[in-house]
């Protein structure tokens, strides 16, 4: 059997299990299950498989939870900005400490603050690139479209 | 107000009681898809939240909308998925699930499932193990109960490949729920 035959067949399967054939693909259906044995077993276990999943219900969201998914239009602006202002400020801290260090040259505190700040962000942003990389190598839905 | 007259108070007037008519109107469908595709009531509000706070920006931007809930599903589908993607790598996945169906332990009754009858929850264990992309249709088909037209419609693929989709999504969900 070739790709376009096994596809046909499959989209047969799916159509007759779900009951959404044409007339000329019920008859080919028909057709099959009387004279293809693989077919027919084929049929019962997909049709049998169909059957448990239409036996899952989801219970009724109550409003309440529902409600919850929109409080309020500019929480997330809220905490956009919020995230925003404190990358700025400490952005300015460490800016202000390498203006002291340089002018200065002295080894104290916020020198130390400023290298141990620097050297986590490097870690941090190694750490993010890696983990970007290897997921880049192995992720199943990079063919997704956005 | 209709869905139409919504659509035209957000594009024309970037009035929010446009977005929160639409917002009533399609919260507990996609909060149904958010947790066919996640697979858990957390992550499932906290992606339709985040997926509505998109789309509250995004929908201001269009020049012309003529359905909400198609626009705004590949929104929250993409969101789940990138979700899905960043929870862990395949490979750790894969781990996770291996070291899971190795092990004994009696399957999690999910909560939202209207009965937490056994077999319920074994379905739904082979469900969750599946591709998200086999996991949503499946969801769409049998606990939305769209038809092919409609799954294609919303999903934006020919109807050609559901019927395909549905295909592989069976076996593969048969191939888990045997495990």
């Amino acid at each position: 059997m070739n790709d376009a035959q096994c596809e046909r067949r499959q989209r047969l399967l799916s159509s007759l299990i779900d009951q959404e054939l044409t007339p000329e693909e019920a008859a080919e259906a028909n057709d099959l299950l009387v004279r293809d044995a693989e077919f027919r077993r084929e049929y019962e276990q997909l049709r049998s498989s169909a059957a448990h999943i239409a036996s899952l219900k989801f219970a009724e969201s109550h409003d309440q939870v529902l409600d919850q998914l929109w409080q309020s239009p500019f929480s997330r602006f809220s905490r956009n900005a919020g995230l925003l202002l404190v990358g700025a400020g400490c952005a300015l801290l460490v800016l202000y400490a390498i203006y002291q260090f340089v002018q200065h040259g002295e080894w104290n505190v916020p020198k130390i603050a400023t290298a141990t700040v620097w050297i986590g962000l490097a870690m941090l942003l190694f750490s993010v690139l890696r983990e970007k990389l290897k997921t880049r190598k192995s992720d199943p839905y990079k063919e997704v479209r956005r | 107000m209709d869905e139409q007259t919504a659509i035209r108070l957000c594009l024309d007037q970037r009035d929010v009681r446009g977005f929160e008519f639409l917002f009533e109107k399609f919260r507990r469908e996609a909060y149904v898809h958010a947790i066919g595709l996640l697979g858990n009531r957390e992550e499932a509000a906290d992606a339709c939240q985040d997926a509505f706070g998109k789309a509250f920006v995004a929908i201001r931007r269009l020049a012309s909308l003529d359905a909400f809930y198609p626009w705004f599903y590949r929104i929250l589908r993409n969101h789940c998925l990138n979700r899905i993607a960043r929870r862990q790598t395949a490979a750790q996945y894969e781990e996770r699930l291996a070291a899971e169906t190795a092990t004994t332990h009696p399957v999690e009754k999910p909560d939202f499932l209207l009965e937490a009858r056994e077999e319920q929850a074994q379905v739904w264990d082979a469900l969750r193990r599946i591709k998200a992309e086999f996991r949503e249709i499946l969801v769409m088909k049998y606990i939305e109960g769209l038809n092919y037209d409609g799954i294609a419609q919303r999903l934006q693929i020919p109807r050609g490949t559901v019927m395909s989709r549905l295909y592989h999504a069976r076996k593969a969900f048969a191939a888990q729920y045997a495990k």
